[in-house]
């Protein structure tokens, strides 16, 4: 039998929902097992009813936000969270830290703060085949667990020389591995878009890159994609 | 015994070897040294420079998909620091049940002289001398010479009409500076009191970041996780995937319950498995001292330092940077 599918979009540049358009024949095979009910951004006839796995991306700001999140929580069976703005904030999330009243009314929230939230797919755009995994087992039941490692590991594995030690500020040795370490393959450091992998030696990692470029530079770099530190892993609480 | 040849019959060589088996060795690929498959002997670096990952790439990759069957042709490394060749015959032997990787007797090392840099330690365990080859090859000026270290090697060099000098000759042992001599017996002991050294492999553990670098480039680290990877024609892919002990996933069990519930204590476990576990069970330890672990960790721990001063135990970290 089908279950049921809905992908909803909050504050975000959407481009996680384009990550699955854009791999459409791996995600065409999942339309024997899902029904997709609503998705705005890839076809017209949408419902409003219940679903067995709701996906939502980005990161709930303002009240209007808020309730609606919690209107798909009553609606929906099983919630995944994909995407950094989800994840941990996102972009956005830097006004968090600005001072009150400067800019916006209130700070923007991640969806595992509003509402339970069962799975979260990190990464910024998210990677389509821990996705795609993460649907496939829950349609079979199993349990789905991201990779806690961090990024060095799978960075090494692709053959890549240490770029802190070369002199690159590189988030890397406290990030969550399951990206297969692109942005280092392609030469550029990673910036912890996947959130902290557990028990994230963050005061190491700063006693390193603040000789480097500078104690701003590097609060500036750890919080490019929200409080890293902030981690919710929904798959460890239960 | 030793002969030495010509680049040109250095490749008569390959072509010889190429032809019953699948050559692997050390190349260059984008401006580094990896093993890979080789299909021309002037692709080999000869002497050979260490590589990111060794050897463990090309015969248990990172995913090993179990139900798939390699086709039966022996391997052949051509291209392979003395190290790796030291690691191969511990990997193998290792793994020699489980049918996993090919069987010993299918594999033929052809060794090379190595480029050691600053990391490197394998004197510190008495590694230095060269005996682990087939055929061992140096570069002499234009000319290499060939050192053949088994019946079989000899053989090859027979059925290529090469001149073997009838002087008993082995190629030199790799020399060191600065390299001392660590006793196994005294380090094996060392390790395994853990009484009263808690402090120094928690001080250890407060500089490392448990990113399990250092186990995905050594030689002689081969923990795998199960994985089952459900596909949407209804199959399921069965396979083993490279994991770390420095994951906090790999000492869990039912419940979330935690073996080594911290990172001291996974950090202890991988040089006790090392240097002790592993001497115990098969009289090895899984060390050649090839220092690829230094230069791939990032929090610039050095092992080479932390296993010379847990001998006698004072508070000294490697702090270079």
């Amino acid at each position: 039998m089908k279950k049921s599918l809905a992908i909803f979009s909050l504050t975000s540049c959407e481009g996680c929902q384009f990550e699955m358009l854009n791999h459409y024949e791996t995600f065409n095979g999942l339309l024997k097992y899902f029904e997709i009910k609503n998705f705005r951004l890839g076809q017209e006839n949408n419902f409003d009813e219940n679903f067995d796995i709701a996906i939502i991306e980005g990161s709930a700001d303002g009240e209007e936000q808020i309730k609606f999140l919690k209107k798909i929580r009553k609606q929906s069976k099983v919630i995944v969270a994909i995407g950094a703005c989800a994840h941990l904030g996102g972009i956005q999330s830097e006004r968090n830290s600005l001072p009150q009243g400067i800019f916006h009314k209130k700070p923007t929230k991640i969806v595992p703060a509003v509402i339970k939230t069962e799975y979260i797919i990190p990464g910024c755009p998210i990677n389509h085949a821990e996705l795609y995994h993460c649907l496939l087992d829950i349609y079979w039941g199993k349990q789905f667990f991201l990779p806690d490692l961090a990024v060095c590991f799978e960075c090494r594995v692709n053959e890549n020389e240490c770029l802190i030690k070369s002199g690159k500020p590189c988030l890397g040795p406290i990030t969550r591995s399951g990206c297969n370490s692109v942005c280092v393959n392609a030469g550029e450091a990673c910036l912890g878009c996947r959130g902290a992998k557990p028990e994230p030696n963050i005061e190491k990692l700063k006693k390193i890159l603040e000789p480097m470029i500078g104690e701003k530079e590097t609060e500036n770099i750890m919080t490019i994609y929200g409080d890293l530190t902030n981690e919710i892993d929904p798959s460890a609480k239960k | 015994m030793k002969s030495v040849v010509s680049i040109h019959q250095l490749g008569q060589i390959f072509d010889f070897i190429k032809k019953d088996y699948r050559v692997l060795g050390t190349k260059e690929e984008n401006g580094k040294p990896i093993f890979g498959e080789i299909s021309s002997a002037r692709e080999i670096l000869i002497p050979t420079p260490k590589t990111i990952l060794p050897f463990k790439k090309l015969i248990y990759p990172a995913i090993l998909d179990l139900a798939k069957t390699e086709n039966g042709k022996p391997v052949a490394f051509f291209g392979m620091t003395n190290c790796d060749a030291e690691a191969l015959c511990v990997f193998l032997d290792k793994f020699k049940d489980t049918g996993l990787v090919p069987p010993f007797r299918n594999i033929l090392v052809i060794s090379t002289t190595c480029v050691p840099d600053e990391n490197c330690f394998c004197t510190a365990f008495g590694n230095g001398k060269i005996t682990n080859f087939d055929l061992h090859i140096t570069k002499e000026k234009d000319q290499y010479a060939i050192f053949s270290g088994s019946a079989l090697g000899r053989k090859i060099l027979k059925l290529n009409r090469i001149k073997v000098s009838n002087t008993i000759s082995k190629p030199t042992a790799v020399k060191l500076e600065n390299v001392r001599k660590i006793q196994l017996e005294k380090l094996g002991k060392a390790i395994d009191d853990k009484t009263g050294k808690l402090p120094f492999w928690q001080e250890i553990a407060d500089e490392c970041f448990g990113c399990g670098a250092c186990t995905a480039v050594c030689p002689l680290c081969f923990c795998t996780g199960k994985d089952f990877e459900n596909d949407a024609e209804g199959g399921c892919k069965h396979c083993l995937k490279w994991d770390s002990c420095y994951a906090k996933s790999f000492s869990e069990i039912q419940n979330h319950f935690d073996l080594r519930p911290s990172n001291v204590n996974r950090l202890y476990n991988w040089y006790h498995h090392k240097f002790v576990r592993s001497p115990k069970e098969d009289g090895e330890i899984l060390c050649t001292g090839c220092g690829r672990c230094i230069k791939a960790c990032p929090a610039y721990l050095n092992q080479h330092r932390i296993i010379e001063t847990v001998q006698n135990y004072t508070k000294v970290i490697d702090k270079s940077k």
